[in-house]
């Protein structure tokens, strides 16, 4: 709708009977004689009754109006842009030059059709199409908590436009709200039934959701296919894997990367299921035919670092984690990666050395600021020491950089808690809390916090969040329990994958 | 169109973040197999340069000590009930003022060797050991754990009980030299096989009968637990290694009361035990923590949180580890605990905790502000410098004498075979001393003696002065291997003061009784416990180091809630207290 110049014209002229009903006697029947011949598409007899009515009334915004729309749907935008502009100069609020001038500017996602967008809503709450446009161009903005407002106020007007839904979803997902995504990718696919993204889409809400088995159904015809999708397959054993299907996760992947070898994610992807399963070996061996098909990918030396690390190969590791910083020197993660193989083999000088002079390369990276906090912190420094102090600037910066990083958050409670700052700890721990419900560490140091700090008050809610941290660890273990119920094992990888 | 949709799904990079930072987050929180969450190392500060007067020998093999303590494989453990090994006592069963040894011993899975069994040492108060086992009556062959010691007939005489794999003993010390099983008619027979581990005696009702709490590790069934590598639980560093204890059932703990006529009644359900707590419960220790008279229970529980049961003074216990800071790390995380060290490092009259842990982890100390409320304070008291070793048997024990407790405990792995292929990893491994600087933190000390440093698989240990020479000594248990016998050749001029504490309402070991020692300004306080350190009991004469104090203020506060004060005790002697008669001869040794 918002992109179809022929639709678009039909919606101005939607609005044309308006413009007449609101002119006096005088000009009102020239502007009937107007509309007539814009109606019979004579536009050029039409431009010369405006540009005469004008030449006798300069100032009235209708007629600026009328030569906008002509303009428009002739082609000549700019030239209706300043007519629009014009009428809106004289009359701020006139409704026809407003849809005519957000017409325009929408066209080119121009955010200066947000206020003209926000004047017309004033004038009618209701206009879904206006709603829809100003979530259309919020989403393009970056503002979807904005469009998600908007396309809900927008209604019914969303669900007969498949980018209007793509958008209303791709924010749903952006907000981590993958429940109320799903059934918005769900409309996508009924109104897209020839293209399989939308059902993609759909499935990645589900499994997101923790529908996982949903999921499966909706990616069923997508691996099925004549024209397998390896995406589907790396997302089908994602969800697998969610439901405990550790075998049928590990085929898929393993489908995934034979139909697309040269894609680092699927080798990443498998990584983690051996680090779930403690499979490591079974990784590394993967991540070597990997490496083999694409050996400047730095991501799959991290991968296969962190496996060697875990099998307390800190040598290879380390080798690992030097070649990804090699190959890629933008990244912050083989860095943090050999900082933490460097604690590993209890080296926290060596480590905090290193984190240093990597943080002088990647300024902005949240883990190593975090990383640098903990060591520090973990130095036992008393409260009031400098360490101490940088400590808590370095874990503060790593919030700044990543508000999400709970675990820098939960340093600083930690922190706050030996510095006797209960309050202090109190607040990280419930901010951390809000990212995360589930973060053991929060509900551990907020019971500690509200013991030393209320500890009137605090009575009743102490054993609540005691019983909340038991029932996580138990959350916890069942989950520990399901993973490992599965190891990968060695022989299935000594081919190809 | 794709592209942007693959967006959904993590970046490759993204992705590996977040899988080191999940597998850091899952370390930090959960254990995995025997072992607990993975922590750094501190950096060691620098050394105060003072002296330690302190100093180790091994003298296990010439005072007698030569039999090995039997344990599982010696180079593979195919299962985890060959891994924990066991603990040991000093105790004196015929009460003539020398301490003697008590020492657990397990079995193999093709059976037992020949001498594979617990032992009684007799001290010949010349500094060797004879070996009274066969006629003491207690040769005994099984999976023990866990000794501990009390009277709890109040004949005179300290009785042992024993947990195992299996069925527990209860030994009467018969008077004469000799030890009675008498756990069918203590009512103490269990229905079905269970892994008994950590116990105590404890007065928990405080009627002067000592009562028993055993807790349980898990449920095992050779048939059941998978082989190394062949399931959950089973790995380590990507190696296959005895399963557990993760991804095996719980144990659940026991309380039996003493009805005072040589029986016992299962009172755990009465008691508000008998939930099934998810915890791996190992050594137990009874001592009155929150100071209101009454004795609590704490339980250093392997892979999970630790647990806290305060006594209600109604007969019932409430669990509280949680709330009071003594279940978990300063971050939250579960910990393999193992060992428990009891005592007042801060010289503040308090009884704080020392708990040890497995390889990887800080072990911790819980710092009680009298309320038996804790804080950790492990790094700040420096004591997160050592992380290498699996730990076990602990105690906070002045062991220079200079008037503030000190940290000793025994390192050992549980996996030997592993150290092949991962050196840092070896089975045997040194004692780890932290000593006190007085000033809240401790500094490790790298050589107190060949007795320290040399390298063992030890499990449990049990500190006491074997040669009444004023200093503590340590007896360790090796896994297979002799025991060592560490003692104490201390240089210096700290003086010292025991204090053997004798119950007449109170349960007669005086277990639960408190002693405070005051002097120089300080306040001690230490606990009569019947458990400690890891499955084992230490030397019941409470030693304080006074420093250059000549003399100590006492008060005993004795579980039948009698405070008793005593001035102007003088020092580097041994003196016995009588609950209600003061002072009174010593039986057997004295010093003058």
């Amino acid at each position: 709708m918002f992109r179809h110049p022929i639709r678009a014209g039909l919606a101005f002229l939607l609005a044309l009977p308006l413009i007449a009903s609101v002119f006096g006697q005088d000009t009102s029947s020239s502007v009937n004689d107007i509309e007539a011949l814009i109606r019979a598409r004579d536009y050029d007899r039409a431009r010369g009754m405006v540009q005469t009515a004008l030449r006798n009334s300069p100032r009235n915004p209708h007629l600026w109006t009328l030569e906008g729309i002509i303009d428009s749907i002739t082609g000549k935008t700019a030239d209706a842009s300043k007519d629009f502009e014009t009428a809106l100069k004289l009359a701020p609020d006139d409704p026809a030059a407003l849809r005519g001038e957000v017409q325009i500017l929408y066209k080119s996602q121009d955010n200066r059709a947000i206020p003209l967008l926000m004047r017309i809503l004033a004038q009618d709450g209701n206009d879904s199409t206006a709603h829809e446009m100003l979530a259309a161009i919020e989403e393009k903005q970056g503002d979807c908590k904005g469009a998600v407002e908007q396309f809900a106020l927008a209604g019914a007007a969303t669900t007969s436009h498949p980018l209007s839904l793509e958008s209303y979803g791709k924010c749903l997902m952006q907000l981590q709200r993958p429940a109320d995504a799903a059934p918005i990718f769900q409309q996508l696919a009924a109104a897209l039934p020839q293209q399989t993204w939308p059902r993609y889409d759909l499935a990645v809400a589900l499994a997101d959701g923790g529908q996982n088995q949903s999921a499966i159904e909706v990616l069923a015809p997508l691996i099925a296919g004549d024209h397998p999708d390896p995406d589907a397959f790396r997302l089908a054993s994602d969800a697998y894997e969610a439901t405990g299907d550790t075998p049928k996760a590990v085929a898929l992947l393993r489908q995934a990367i034979v139909l697309n070898p040269d894609e680092p994610g699927y080798y990443v992807a498998f990584t983690a299921l051996c680090l779930n399963h403690e499979s490591f070996q079974v990784g590394v061996d993967m991540l070597d035919i990997g490496i083999r098909h694409i050996p400047r990918s730095s991501s799959l030396y991290i991968a296969r670092g962190l496996l060697y690390a875990q099998m307390a190969q800190y040598d290879n590791a380390e080798a690992d984690f030097r070649t990804a910083e090699k190959l890629d020197a933008t990244q912050g993660v083989s860095a943090y990666a050999m900082d933490l193989t460097d604690l590993q083999k209890n080296k926290p000088k060596e480590a905090i050395d290193h984190v240093r002079a990597q943080l002088r390369t990647h300024p902005r990276s949240a883990l190593l600021h975090y990383l640098l906090a903990k060591l520090l912190w973990a130095q036992g420094n008393q409260a009031g020491s400098p360490a101490m102090a940088e400590a808590q600037k370095e874990a503060s910066a790593a919030i700044t950089l990543k508000p999400d990083l709970n675990e820098a958050r939960d340093l600083l409670a930690d922190i706050d808690i030996a510095s006797s700052r209960y309050s202090d700890a109190e607040q990280q721990s419930r901010t951390a809390l809000q990212n995360d419900p589930s973060d053991q560490t929060a509900v551990y140091h907020l019971i500690i916090a509200l013991r030393h700090n209320h500890q009137e008050t605090a009575a009743s809610e102490i054993p609540a969040l005691v019983k909340r941290l038991s029932a996580l660890q138990q959350q916890s273990l069942d989950q520990e329990t399901a993973r490992k119920h599965f190891s990968l094992t060695e022989s299935k990888t000594t081919q190809s994958p | 169109m794709r592209t942007g949709r693959r967006n959904f799904l993590h970046l490759s990079l993204a992705a590996l973040a977040g899988a080191i930072a999940n597998r850091s987050a899952a370390q930090r929180q959960q254990s995995s197999g025997m072992g607990g969450r993975v922590a750094t190392a501190q950096t060691k500060p620098k050394q105060s340069g003072r002296p330690f007067d302190a100093h180790f020998v091994d003298v296990a093999a010439a005072a007698g000590l030569t039999a090995p303590v039997i344990y599982g494989g010696v180079d593979h453990k195919e299962f985890i009930i060959e891994a924990n090994g066991c603990g040991c006592a000093f105790l004196d069963y015929d009460n003539d003022g020398w301490l003697d040894i008590f020492l657990l011993s397990g079995t193999r899975l093709e059976g037992a060797p020949p001498g594979a069994t617990n032992r009684l040492y007799k001290n010949n108060r010349d500094g060797t050991f004879t070996d009274v086992t066969k006629q003491a009556g207690l040769e005994s062959v099984g999976w023990a754990n866990a000794v501990c010691v009390g009277d709890y007939n109040n004949d005179g005489y300290d009785d042992l009980f024993c947990t195992y794999f299996g069925q527990n003993k209860l030994y009467r010390n018969m008077g004469d030299g000799t030890f009675k099983d008498v756990t069918r008619e203590a009512g103490l027979i269990d229905a079905e096989t269970r892994w008994g581990a950590g116990c105590t005696f404890v007065d928990y009702n405080r009627d002067g009968h000592l009562d028993l709490f055993v807790s349980n590790y898990l449920v095992f069934d050779f048939a059941h637990v998978p082989r190394p590598g062949a399931g959950a639980n089973c790995n380590w560093k990507g190696m296959p290694v005895n399963c557990g204890p993760r991804g095996l059932p719980f144990g659940r703990h026991s309380l039996y009361r003493n009805n005072g006529d040589g029986t016992f009644t299962d009172v755990t359900k009465a008691a508000g035990l008998a939930q099934p707590w998810p915890s791996y419960g190992m050594t137990v220790v009874s001592a009155d923590f929150d100071e209101d008279g009454w004795p609590d229970i704490y339980i250093a529980c392997d892979s999970t949180s630790s647990l806290l049961f305060m006594n209600q003074h109604d007969g019932t216990f409430k669990e509280e580890g949680i709330q009071r800071g003594v279940a978990l790390s300063n971050d939250g995380g579960e910990e393999a605990g193992m060992g428990v060290g009891i005592g007042d490092y801060a010289l503040d009259g308090h009884l704080d905790i020392f708990k040890t842990h497995f390889a990887e982890d800080t072990d911790v100390l819980y710092y009680n502000d009298g309320t038996g409320n804790f804080d950790d304070r492990t790094l700040a008291a420096k004591l997160g410098v050592e992380v290498r070793f699996a730990s076990w048997g602990a105690g906070i024990v002045d062991l220079d004498n200079d008037g503030w407790p000190d940290i000793f405990f025994v390192t050992g792995s549980v996996y030997p075979e592993v150290e092949k292929l991962l050196p840092d990893s070896p089975n045997k491994s040194p004692r780890i001393l932290f000593r006190n600087l007085g000033n809240g933190t401790f500094e490790e000390i790298a050589d107190a003696g060949p007795g320290v440093t040399t390298p063992h698989s030890g499990r449990g240990c049990a500190f006491g002065d074997f040669d009444n020479d004023g200093d503590l000594d340590i007896l360790i248990l090796n896994m297979n291997e002799p025991p060592s016998l560490l003692r104490n050749d201390l240089r210096g001029n700290n003086r010292w003061l025991k204090v053997l504490l004798v119950g007449t309402k109170s349960n007669r070991s005086a277990i639960g009784a408190r002693a405070l020692a005051h002097h120089s300004g300080r306040t001690q306080a230490q606990e009569v416990l019947s458990q400690s350190s890891y499955y084992s009991c230490n030397d019941f004469r409470l030693h304080f180091g006074l420093g250059a104090a000549r003399t100590a203020d006492l008060t005993v506060l004795w579980p039948s809630g009698l405070k008793e004060e005593y001035r102007d005790v003088g020092s580097n002697k041994l003196i016995t207290i009588q609950e209600s008669r003061g002072i009174i001869p010593n039986r057997g040794w004295s010093r003058t």
